[in-house]
């Protein structure tokens, strides 16, 4: 019973940031002289109104399940990588290589191949900062951090010159065999089969999580080290195996929107899916459930921004502030866990309300 | 005369109630005891009384008129100070500047540092404390920090002095000077409450003794009428003996055996020096010695997290000098850390998975979790090791108190089967049922023969288990002892530091 009491709490505290949010953006939107009900309406039909509707904002949510379980998964073991930016172009690149130079294979075969190709760049990518961390405490923050600038500006040095695309104009690579492309659902949406695979990821990592030693042993390494290191766990081994786990996640979503979207790889072709991933895993508590969720919220802002756009004028970037002031909204729940805002806040308001010595334990409580 | 009458107080935290309708009184200038289990609500009862928490129901009354304390600064401004079992003092500030933290006397902007140290300075000497209120709490020794925390009280005036487990980190000769000092205090008129488990130390200096079992008072008896057995009985309901008949040690094979082992800190200042030490199958080993002397780092070398500079350990004729915790819990290895939040338990997960913790891997089918199995063994465990309040076996571990959470380690530890088992303060804040217990358990374990460690600063603990006793002084060994050859003096002493020439004297006149 405690535990379901615990459950709802911490749903709700990820619910009143977003909520607090587009409260403030429906301000935003009515102080810059738009008119906010129109707006809000087209956000939420231009991404769930339809079956079109609700398709593309799933398609936009495919890349960020996977990097926002990248992120969940090192995060809840206590490993901050904040490299899934990084392994995620690694991960688009060697899909869109093995899917334009391998010739003669059937598709399914192809697609798998790339996968794996995908996911094996973001191994040893990750790799790195696994090792480093695991083994010469080297802080993963930092490393994983910047080996992102090596991934992001090596892949580009790749698409814009021994790879280049010949005539094209831009840092882009050849398109990718017809072999290697993962089909649409319906052709009218962009949704593609790498969804369903971002979905079965998700399953994995949940089970993973909650039924198995690996979980089990993730959740006591993020949550005490000394004591995982006390019972008898090895936790240099668990700190490269999570680091990879999330590695491999993310190197998969690249391959995916490489293999699904684009169909090539396209420097600088993501929008910050590895940072919104972290976003989404600070949204979800690190949870699976809750990144799946939050990943379907942001691509509900992302689908219907461009509607609102479109319809009533309003510019996307109001959708980019949003989606910051949920990130300072979850900040201070965190501050509040810290220092206990809250309840220094509560106190404060209780001691006012009684009548004798209030102002004397307001100034207490101030203390 | 009361100073203070609790009536009717009720303390529930949601469904739990920890204090039920206690209605107590203490009595002006008595030094009123409070005894209890871990978890039968003693921190609780006097958290109220000192404004960290408010009572449910009831009233509590301070000079006869109620009082509704919300913070601990308006109860030392009526005239009650606490003193809390983790002290709360600076360590890198003086004496003067921990006693006045928070109301420094200041001139104009500045602190008036030459005056705040002669005010506290008056206020020690007026008590007569040994204490020099310019020196570095860093500096200073347990007991003379403790009496900095003391003294950070009566500078304050209160006439009512609350002590929680004052003497838990007390060396024994610390301890009786620290109640010499509590009964001084109580003739100069100051009302004092002291939380403890420990019976010989109420018998010392107690007038009158409160007993608490889950959260109902069950008695308030004066010192003299009642015997230790009888508070022990009032605080388990049953009657508890801590001295058991022991059957002779019957070693055999050597099982761990340290060589000259030495041990530097990061800075590179020895913490452990030529240390050499051995226990064999179906003995108890016990490590004596005041706190700090190198004891911790001892059992960070057994459990591995710590790594040697010199000399050997050698385990069952292998050297093994540089294992990790996983490697040596394989060997078969139990460990029970000093530390039970940080190392032994991970606080914020469930019972159940602080149980099966370190061989987790045995309870599961292609790793997945074998939930089955694995509520059935947890549930067998808490009736075998009698743990309370675990009926909920996802409830958190750290709802559980002390005792309970160190049965759920040894029940753990104990399970794994382990060869040797290592122990550092086994019993540290545990109630008196459950240390009668563990005490049991680890003699079972030496007759199983098994070899046993105990390191433990409790000199009564060291001398009802050990065979044979080590004391550590300084991170050496200074001197073994048959424990059939030897007396609770002797170990002082050489916990002390006495040195052996001094020592010899000493037993010299024992023996006179």
């Amino acid at each position: 019973m405690e535990l379901n009491k615990w459950r709802i709490q911490m749903v709700m505290k990820s619910l009143l940031p977003i909520f607090l949010a587009l409260m403030i953006g429906y301000i935003l939107i009515f102080i810059s002289g738009y008119n906010a009900n129109e707006a809000f309406t087209y956000l939420f039909m231009g991404a769930l109104g339809g079956k079109k509707q609700i398709m593309n904002t799933l398609f936009a949510a495919t890349p960020l399940i996977f990097t926002g379980l990248a992120t969940a998964i090192s995060f809840k073991a206590g490993l901050y990588n904040m490299g899934a930016e990084g392994q995620l172009y690694l991960g688009a690149f060697a899909a869109a290589y093995l899917g334009f130079s391998l010739q003669g294979l059937s598709p399914g075969m192809h697609i798998t191949i790339c996968l794996l190709g995908g996911a094996l760049a973001g191994f040893v990518f990750a790799l790195i900062p696994a090792v480093i961390k695991a083994y010469l405490q080297v802080d993963e923050m930092v490393s994983t951090l910047m080996l992102n600038y090596v991934a992001i500006l090596y892949t580009t040095y790749l698409a814009s010159y021994p790879f280049r695309a010949p005539g094209s104009s831009n840092a882009e690579t050849i398109n990718i065999l017809p072999t290697a492309v993962l089909p649409r659902f319906v052709s009218e949406s962009q949704l593609h089969v790498g969804f369903l695979l971002a979905l079965v990821a998700f399953v994995i990592i949940y089970i993973m999580l909650n039924k198995t030693i690996l979980g089990y042993e993730i959740t006591a390494l993020g949550k005490n080290q000394h004591f995982t290191e006390y019972v008898g766990m090895n936790v240099a081994k668990k700190i490269v195996i999570v680091m990879t786990i999330s590695g491999i996640l993310a190197g998969l979503g690249g391959a995916i929107e490489t293999l699904g979207t684009h169909g090539k790889f396209v420097s600088g072709f993501s929008p910050d899916y590895g940072w919104t991933g972290l976003t989404i895993a600070l949204i979800g508590k690190f949870n699976p459930i809750g990144v799946l969720a939050g990943a379907f919220l942001f691509g509900i802002l992302k689908n219907g921004g461009s509607s609102m756009e479109i319809m009533v004028g309003v510019p996307r970037s109001l959708i980019s502030i949003i989606e910051g002031l949920i990130v300072l909204f979850m900040t201070v729940d965190m501050l509040n866990k810290r220092f206990s805002l809250g309840t220094k806040i509560k106190q404060a308001i209780q001691s006012l309300g009684s009548s004798k010595g209030s102002q004397n334990n307001l100034k207490q409580e101030v203390n | 005369m009361s100073v203070i009458e609790v009536q009717e107080v009720t303390k529930r935290f949601g469904d739990f109630t920890a204090i039920d309708q206690i209605t107590l009184d203490f009595a002006e200038g008595e030094i009123h005891a409070i005894c209890g289990e871990n978890g039968a609500g003693k921190s609780t009862f006097m958290n109220m009384l000192f404004g960290l928490l408010q009572p449910t129901e009831g009233q509590i009354l301070l000079h006869g008129k109620p009082v509704d304390f919300h913070s601990p600064k308006e109860a030392i401004h009526s005239g009650i100070g606490m003193v809390h079992q983790h002290f709360k003092l600076v360590p890198s500030l003086t004496v003067f500047e921990n006693v006045l933290l928070g109301e420094e006397m200041t001139q104009s902007l500045k602190i008036d540092r030459q005056r705040e140290k002669e005010s506290v300075q008056a206020t020690i000497d007026n008590f007569g404390f040994d204490l020099d209120a310019g020196d570095k709490i860093e500096a200073i020794s347990v007991g003379a920090q403790q009496r900095a925390e003391i003294i950070k009280m009566l500078h304050r005036n209160v006439d009512i002095l609350i002590l929680d487990e004052p003497t838990a980190v007390l060396t024994p000769q610390e301890t009786d000077e620290l109640l010499d000092k509590l009964i001084e205090l109580k003739n100069l008129g100051k009302t004092i409450i002291i939380i403890t488990h420990k019976l010989d130390e109420v018998k010392k200096c107690a007038d009158r003794v409160t007993v608490i079992r889950r959260g109902k008072k069950i008695g308030t008896v004066y010192n003299q009428d009642v015997t230790e057995k009888d508070i022990s009985r009032m605080m388990v309901g049953r009657d508890v003996s801590l001295d058991f008949d022991k059957k002779p040690c019957t070693c055999g094979d050597l099982v761990l055996q340290l060589n000259n082992v030495t041990a530097t800190s990061k800075l590179g200042k020895k913490v452990l020096e030529g240390i050499d030490l051995e226990v064999k199958q179906g003995e108890i080993v016990g490590i004596a010695g005041i706190e700090g002397n190198g004891q911790a780092e001892l059992m960070e070398l057994f459990s591995g997290t710590r790594k040697l500079t010199d000399g050997e350990m050698i385990y069952k004729g292998k050297k093994i000098n540089c294992c990790d915790p996983a490697a040596l819990r394989k060997m078969g290895f139990g460990l029970v850390p000093e530390d039970r939040y940080r190392d032994a338990l991970n606080a914020t997960m469930s019972i159940w998975e602080n149980m099966i913790a370190g061989r987790h891997k045995d309870y599961c089918k292609l790793c997945f979790f074998d939930d089955k199995v694995i509520r059935q063994v947890t549930k067998e465990l808490i009736e075998e090791y009698d743990i309370r309040n675990c009926d909920n076996i996802d409830a958190l571990v750290s709802t559980l108190s002390g005792g309970n959470a160190q049965k759920i380690i040894m029940a753990r530890e104990i399970s794994c089967n382990p060869d040797i088992m290592i122990m550092s303060q086994p019993t540290r804040g545990v109630d008196i049922g459950s240390i009668e217990f563990i005490h049991q358990r680890i003699i079972q374990l030496r007759d199983e023969g098994k070899a046993v460690i105990v390191i433990s600063s409790e000199l009564t603990e060291i001398m009802n288990l050990s065979d044979r006793i080590y004391v550590m002084h300084k991170g050496k060994i200074v001197g073994e002892r048959e424990t059939s050859q030897t007396n609770k003096e002797d170990i002082g002493l050489l916990m002390a530091g006495i040195n052996h020439q001094a020592n010899r004297e000493v037993a010299f006149s024992y023996g006179t």
